[in-house]
């Protein structure tokens, strides 16, 4: 990324300025959703939304659909811990890198991985990619899937609520925390962060 | 006259690239190329009934006061940036 008005240079993904005035400075990351527009709609009927021309499709649907290509120039991996295009949830904690591979994930069920000694609760859209990575503040004991959509579950806490997944707002009205989050293909993710570690679902 | 070493030593470690602490960032295409958004128009969500597809991606931002964006992803693939205020929170939208 380049600002025009301090001539600068920026990373796209870890925020960083990598050459001008801000050489060193970090950006502040601020969650987004990554969703279809059916399910942010009924999440937020009075939504914004930026005005632009009517489309049919992505311009990269192709290059979504082809495992093999990694990037524009068609780069190789070797010795890959994870098949290069498989996607997975990219999330930072207390400076360690972290991914969660989606394969792991059913569309619409939630997992709990443990991040170092934070608990982090992940759900998936069931309707597109769009993957919800929550702090545990609460020591949520069970989750069962329950009424509704786009995703409200049943919460066993010492409280014992309702909990919606894709807004993190539990029945009484209390949040969790949400963790930004990265979707990203795992040669991508794992470029910028060599060091990541992989993280699989508690059994 | 063996002018060919000369001329070689001469050209630039590398065409279109800066190499910066070392590492060598390429430049695929000219600044600008792909246009960012510096003024959004933003729409209800009535009004982008006309322009959206019910399976369209989209990134979807809440501001700190509760505002609700939406910005499609399917239109970030030809402008990668969008540079928006959220409820005074200025953000660079990327995808």
């Amino acid at each position: 990324m380049f600002d025009h008005q301090t001539e600068s240079l920026w990373s796209g993904i870890t925020g960083v300025c990598i050459d001008g005035e801000y050489t060193g400075s970090i950006l502040e990351t601020y969650p987004a959703v990554h969703t279809t527009w059916r399910a942010w709609k009924t999440l937020y009927p009075q939504t914004q939304v930026l005005k632009k021309p009517a489309e049919s499709e992505s311009s990269y649907k192709g290059y979504h659909a082809n495992r093999q290509k990694l990037g524009i120039h068609g780069r190789r991996m070797i010795r890959s811990q994870l098949p290069p295009k498989d996607l997975v949830a990219g999330f930072q904690l207390e400076g360690v890198a972290y991914a969660v591979p989606l394969v792991d994930l059913a569309p619409g069920a939630a997992i709990f991985v443990d991040a170092g000694d934070t608990r982090v609760l992940i759900a998936m859209d069931p309707e597109a990619s769009g993957v919800y990575v929550w702090q545990d503040t609460l020591g949520i004991t069970s989750l069962k899937r329950s009424r509704g959509w786009p995703g409200w579950y049943k919460v066993k806490t010492k409280g014992g609520t309702q909990l919606n997944l894709t807004t993190g707002v539990l029945g009484n009205g209390v949040s969790l925390p949400r963790l930004q989050s990265t979707l990203a293909y795992w040669f991508g993710w794992h470029n910028f962060y060599p060091e990541t570690q992989i993280l699989h679902p508690q059994d | 006259m063996r002018i060919t070493p000369f001329i070689l030593l001469s050209l630039p470690a590398c065409l279109f690239c800066q190499v910066i602490d070392g590492d060598t960032i390429y430049h695929v295409l000219p600044k600008d190329a792909i246009p960012a958004i510096y003024d959004p128009v933003l729409v209800t969500a009535d009004e982008a009934e006309s322009f959206m597809s019910a399976q369209e991606l989209v990134l979807g931002v809440v501001g700190p006061s509760g505002t609700a964006v939406a910005y499609s992803t399917w239109h970030l693939d030809h402008h990668e940036i969008v540079n928006d205020v959220i409820d005074g929170l200025p953000i660079a939208a990327t995808w």
